[in-house]
């Protein structure tokens, strides 16, 4: 009976068996070149460290599919069911074999990685028996995970996205997975540790392996396996609608509690100029050996200047936080040439500029703040296409907004009609990248801060504070629940809520109004 | 090729199944509630009821492939609650729909199969398959329907069970195949003496290969017994429009009908009752087919159009 059974999943189940034996030649030959071609310490055993994180799961996956989900889902286990054969029996020897390919595996690759670095790994019996049942211990926890996983039927993988999303999450909630039973079993340790025994990770994954199984056949067993049949049966269109929804909201949620949970660790820069302004925190240093009193001064007074320019912001815009910022100032690098430092957006922003050098554009390294801290502020949405114009308009006209006027400035006047494409339409507000690569960033920045200049003409200088306050005050999450806050309200829906004119009407207005005024003649500002 | 019931015994062999009180529910609902249920040796039963009315709960408990919550299970001479591995391996079994291994053959799949019996007979599986047409060395996935069924009943056959039990084995075949495939286990069982189980909701089929008929319905037995049996004690009066009828003692009202004015009581009695009773001035009895029959039993109770 059991013959004829175990016959019959080999043939039935021959070429992912095929499959797997291939794989395993190839992790063979991997323990051997770690070994003999480079010769470092534990390569070898390196290497089947390396199968463990990626082969064995794929092996157990494909081995629960094949041997029981398949089975299940082509029904072909009411059959069985009407032989003279125990269901329990069926299982067991399902279970058994697919646990007997991966143990016959491991074990002659670990076999091979033992021959292999028999000299240089000083290869004891002790030492032999912790890679062994540190190997054994893995195998049988996540054969036993992807056993119950097998007979999840139609809800598996939707599992399977959540587990590792939660996996993922708990890291970031400083509950170190990898220190964790089976994980802690292929740590780091696990190629070099040859004298102390994981006994408790040993025994917390032997008992979470045999409640895993008990859950397998448990599934597989009770209410004459209906349980696992039901699950089999293939999703109505309505369920795969909740089904999506649910695991959805479930990676959304999941994403929330990362991104809101992590810490990211804080920048710090000793001995820097430090200065506030309500939210906003700037800090400046020279990165040199010995500033000069004229750097240190310099170093100071631009700490002042980008503090109450940011700081204004924030306080325009109603910020409630704002992401620090750090200068850095470097004597090698060139006039008006700003490197971005590539923080986190949760770190805050980092630029690094010559402060000395002659001439200083100040207004231009306030523009490339201001643009940089929103796009941290925002988790880079600021910077979407959709969002693109408003953000352009913006870090052009602040700056300069002391000394602008109400409607098109006159100063960008040139740039901006230069800028403005035939048939100006709220299309290409929501083209401006493409806008911006046309007619160059300058140009298209004049044309944006134009725009906003139309807003506070038309509607007041309070509509412009407020449309511009609606897409850039909020802090968002780089996750999905941040891209999801900021794409459910779009700009055009916040333009309308906040001047109460619709874009259209409003781009109607911005050509009349580009127009109607002549070209100033003055200094760009 | 009509084969006649040869069961006109007088004395009725031994039970070969004795079910008693069997049942069993899906969550609240009582799938079988109480179903007994006595099968003899060598005949062939017919296990009629419409869709949903407990015959493949039953089977699937008769096979042991579900439990039951009470109830016996007397089968070859062993009395269980559910039956065991080994009187299995004496019941051949087809049930509903065929489930087969796709990428098997004819062949491979008698082999796999055999594995679990140790009456297995190769030679009489190759002959089976042979008989019935049924090509050993193609795929069950490139298989017909009708094919598939006969296959079924090859496997079920060639390790001389004791007892043949056919869950609707003609499910989803087309006429023509459903008469011959019903003709070929009705030969087989004559042949070989074989006790053989088969459900169904065709009247037909059941009218024309059983010897002995149990009416399923709700979960519950209504009728078991021999075709005649079930002419002699279900008859229908006629009466006409104006007469009523007292139903006297020993009878069981199944169905009450009226169609244009006139009134139709189909009822179980016991023949010698039928055959004393008074009829009123202008009632008649009239013939029913096995299908009023069947209707009266599971059908609506009071019929008024």
């Amino acid at each position: 009976m059991m013959r004829g059974l175990l016959t019959k999943e080999l043939r039935q189940h021959g070429v992912t068996l095929g499959f797997l034996f291939l794989a395993l030649l190839g992790a063979l030959t991997l323990v051997l070149s770690n070994t003999w071609l480079r010769q470092v310490n534990g390569g070898g055993l390196s290497a089947v460290r390396k199968l463990h994180v990626f082969f064995v799961p794929i092996a157990c996956l494909m081995l629960g599919q094949a041997l029981i989900a398949t089975e299940y889902r082509q029904k072909t286990q009411l059959f069985l069911e009407g032989l003279p054969l125990p269901r329990w029996r069926m299982l067991t020897v399902k279970f058994a074999l697919g646990l007997a390919v991966l143990v016959v595996g491991v074990t002659a690759v670990l076999f091979v990685a033992w021959w292999s670095s028999r000299g240089s790994n000083g290869m004891t019996p002790r030492f032999a028996l912790l890679l062994t049942l540190r190997s054994m211990g893995w195998v049988w926890f996540l054969y036993t995970l992807c056993f119950v996983h097998a007979f999840l039927g139609r809800y598996r993988w939707a599992l399977v996205l959540i587990l590792i999303f939660g996996l993922f999450a708990l890291e970031q909630y400083d509950v170190t997975v990898g220190e964790f039973g089976p994980f802690a079993l292929i740590d780091q340790r696990f190629a070099t540790e040859r004298h102390v025994f994981p006994s408790h990770d040993l025994v917390v994954t032997a008992l979470l392996g045999l409640g895993l199984a008990t859950l397998g056949f448990g599934l597989g067993l009770i209410r004459d396996a209906s349980v696992a049949s039901l699950l089999a049966e293939k999703m109505s269109a309505r369920e795969k609608v909740v089904i999506s929804f649910l695991t959805g909201a479930a990676l959304l949620l999941l994403s929330f509690v990362v991104k809101h949970h992590k810490a990211a660790t804080p920048v710090r820069m000793p001995g820097a100029e430090e200065a506030q302004h309500g939210v906003v925190c700037v800090m400046a240093s020279a990165a040199v050996d010995a500033p000069t009193p004229e750097e240190t001064a310099t170093v100071a007074r631009v700490t002042q200047c980008a503090v109450e320019e940011l700081g204004a912001l924030a306080e325009y815009l109603g910020c409630k936080t704002f992401p620090p910022i750090f200068i850095v100032h470097r004597r090698d690098l060139a006039a008006g040439e700003w490197s971005d430092g590539f923080l986190d957006p949760s770190q805050g922003v980092l630029v690094r500029a010559n402060l000395t050098t002659e001439p200083f554009d100040e207004t231009s390294l306030h523009r490339w703040l201001v643009r940089a801290a929103l796009l941290a502020h925002t988790s880079e949405l600021a910077g979407r296409e959709r969002n693109a114009w408003a953000l352009d308009g913006l870090v052009w006209w602040w700056p300069v907004r002391l000394n602008a006027v109400p409607g098109p400035d006159p100063a960008w006047l040139g740039d901006a009609k230069q800028a403005l494409p035939v048939d100006f339409s709220p299309e290409d507000l929501d083209r401006w990248f493409s806008l911006r690569k046309k007619v160059g960033e300058d140009q298209a920045g004049a044309l944006a801060a134009t725009g906003l200049g139309v807003v506070a003409q038309a509607h007041g200088a309070e509509a412009r504070q407020h449309f511009l306050s609606a897409m850039f005050r909020d802090a968002r999450p780089a996750n999905l629940l941040g891209w999801f806050a900021d794409t459910v309200r779009s700009r055009s829906a916040r333009f309308r809520a906040t001047t109460t004119i619709h874009e259209k009407e409003f781009v109607a207005e911005w050509r009349a109004a580009l127009a109607s005024t002549a070209d100033s003649q003055t200094q760009p500002k | 090729m009509e084969i006649p019931p040869t069961h006109t015994r007088a004395q009725p062999p031994a039970a070969i199944l004795k079910v008693r009180g069997l049942q069993r529910h899906f969550g609240k609902v009582p799938a079988v509630d109480g179903v007994d249920l006595t099968v003899h040796e060598g005949e062939i039963y017919g296990f009629l009821g419409i869709n949903g009315a407990g015959k493949t709960t039953t089977i699937r408990a008769l096979m042991g492939i579900i439990a039951t919550e009470a109830g016996t299970i007397s089968l070859l001479g062993e009395t269980t609650r559910r039956t065991s591995v080994a009187q299995k391996r004496r019941i051949g079994y087809v049930s509903q729909e065929q489930n087969f291994y796709p990428w098997m053959t004819g062949r491979a799949l008698g082999k796999f199969v055999g594995a679990f019996y140790p009456t297995w007979d190769a030679a009489e599986f190759a002959r089976l398959l042979m008989v019935l047409e049924v090509p050993s060395d193609r795929r069950v996935s490139e298989l017909s329907g009708g094919m598939r069924a006969k296959l079924a009943l090859a496997l079920a056959q060639a390790p001389g069970p004791a007892l043949l039990i056919l869950d609707e084995p003609t499910a989803g075949l087309d006429p023509v195949a459903r008469r011959e495939f019903m003709q070929l286990i009705v030969a087989q069982a004559r042949q070989h003496q074989r006790t053989t189980i088969f459900s169904s909701h065709l009247i037909d089929e059941v009218e024309r290969c059983a010897d002995r008929v149990g009416i399923i319905h709700q979960g519950r037995m209504r009728f078991e017994g021999g075709l005649e049996d079930l002419r002699r004690r279900v008859r229908r009066v006629r009466l006409p429009t104006g007469v009523e009828l007292v139903l006297p003692p020993g009878f069981t009202l199944w169905r009450d009908e009226e169609l244009g004015g006139e009134r139709k009581l189909a009822m179980h009695a016991e023949p010698a009752a039928w055959d004393t009773l008074e009829l009123p001035s202008g009632a008649t009895i009239e013939q029913m087919s096995l299908e009023d029959r069947f209707i009266a039993c599971v059908g609506s109770k009071v019929v008024r159009l």
